[in-house]
């Protein structure tokens, strides 16, 4: 369990109220519209096209090898075993649900790529980033999803889905 | 011991609006025997969603026991309380029921049913139906389909959603308020540049903006700069009066 981790504990919004979106309302989307995409439209890919994959290329892992795990391989956890949550010397990021459960693990592959896995540890696609505050997510091919992350400002990110409405999930 | 603020609130006009939420009292210790006591009313402001706490009374007494436990539940529920208002918290100087001069209903001189010379039905020079100069379909110079520098749509530079600055929603925003005719907020207004200034209702949705026509006379476009026929009079004093597209009031003003 990724819980009994002493590393853990430093991500953790349950032991840190600073990292609870539901406590730290300057990280939080509902509160901060600074940094939520229904009213700040410089992170919402479905008002800027620069950080839309559809429309900017150098953004989109189909069109650009050099962020796509199925071209890249030293971004592909299946050949760099480093990536997985299940090595013991891993170092990542954990997506937590509205409830501050762990829902998922992201581990940082390049400055431009982060690899999403599971609650169980299973790849299940990776975060491209888009500017200096948001990436976008895409499924293990490389299909955008619609959904994604923007920065808190803080600590941290949120996840959007593909209308833009925060669903809850945070990544610490 | 009255506050300044009280005074206001004295107006029976004022009074109407606010509701009290919670009384407490403060005990300051003066000397050994003799102690001030406040009584402090929570008021919840109907028309702004915003509270004030407000120093109702005061009267001398004697020194009580146990009053530290009920003082730090007062300040915990006024705080926790003041966390849930609104970031657009409307400013006094701007409320037309703090300030009767700024009312048309108290204000003959700024409202258009008595005024005729801020009334486009009786002053043509301010009505674009009569004056090509003030009509963006005949006058292309104020129209925002043909003005990069007009158009928020086109120019990010001037869209709220983009520059957060605008947008009511941000915690550092200043700007006008949109009353209806019985005084109350129904939207906010942000002047991003002397031509133009961006439309909010009152859940901070921007729903367009107004485009300087001449003086005293800004169009009202929709978001993707179509106009939609209404517009702004200048009040002759401090703010500005809505008009639909047949040039009757709204009964709206813009303080």
């Amino acid at each position: 369990m990724a819980q009994d981790y002493v590393a853990f504990k430093k991500h953790d919004p349950k032991k840190d109220p600073n990292l609870n979106p539901f406590i730290n309302l300057k990280i939080n989307p509902d509160s901060n519209m600074m940094i939520n995409p229904a009213y700040n439209w410089n992170i919402n890919p479905l008002h800027s096209s620069s950080v839309n994959p559809s429309q900017n290329v150098n953004i989109n892992p189909i069109n650009n090898g050099e962020v796509n795990p199925q071209v890249n391989e030293i971004l592909n956890p299946i050949y760099m075993k480093s990536l997985l949550p299940a090595n013991p010397t891993w170092n990542g990021l954990y997506i937590f649900t509205d409830s501050n459960d762990i829902f998922g693990y992201v581990s940082v592959a390049t400055q431009n790529v982060m690899i999403s896995f599971d609650n169980n540890g299973t790849w299940n696609g990776y975060f491209v980033k888009a500017n200096s505050s948001m990436y976008n997510y895409f499924t293990v091919l490389g299909i955008w999803t619609g959904m994604f992350l923007c920065y808190d400002n803080s600590v941290g990110y949120n996840l959007f889905d593909k209308n833009g409405k925060w669903t809850g999930m945070h990544i610490k | 011991m009255v506050s300044g603020r009280e005074c206001i609130l004295n107006n029976p006009r004022g009074l109407t609006n606010l509701i009290v939420l919670y009384t407490t009292h403060y005990l300051i210790s003066i000397c050994p025997t003799r102690n001030l006591l406040l009584k402090i009313n929570l008021y919840f402001d109907i028309n702004t969603f915003g509270n004030l706490p407000l120093i109702t009374n005061s009267t001398y007494c004697q020194p009580q026991k146990n009053l530290m436990k009920k003082i730090l539940f007062s300040i915990i529920l006024l705080f926790a309380i003041g966390k849930i208002s609104n970031a657009q918290v409307l400013d006094y100087k701007h409320d037309p029921k703090f300030d009767n001069n700024l009312s048309p209903n108290s204000n003959a001189t700024i409202n258009p049913d008595k005024n005729s010379n801020i009334n486009p039905k009786f002053n043509w020079n301010i009505n674009p139906s009569h004056n090509n100069d003030v009509n963006p379909i005949f006058n292309s110079t104020i129209n925002p389909l043909n003005h990069y520098e007009l158009n928020p749509d086109l120019n990010k530079t001037l869209n709220p959603m983009y520059h957060n600055e605008y947008h009511p929603k941000n915690p550092a925003w200043k700007g006008l308020y949109i009353f209806n005719k019985n005084d109350e907020v129904m939207g906010y207004i942000s002047v991003a540049t002397q031509q133009l200034m961006l439309c909010f209702d009152s859940s901070s949705e921007w729903t367009g903006f107004f485009v300087k026509a001449g003086n005293g006379i800004y169009n009202f476009f929709d978001v993707k700069g179509e106009w939609t026929g209404k517009f702004l009079c200048f009040d002759s004093v401090l703010g500005y009066n809505f008009f639909d597209k047949d040039a009757n009031w709204t009964g709206q003003h813009i303080k």
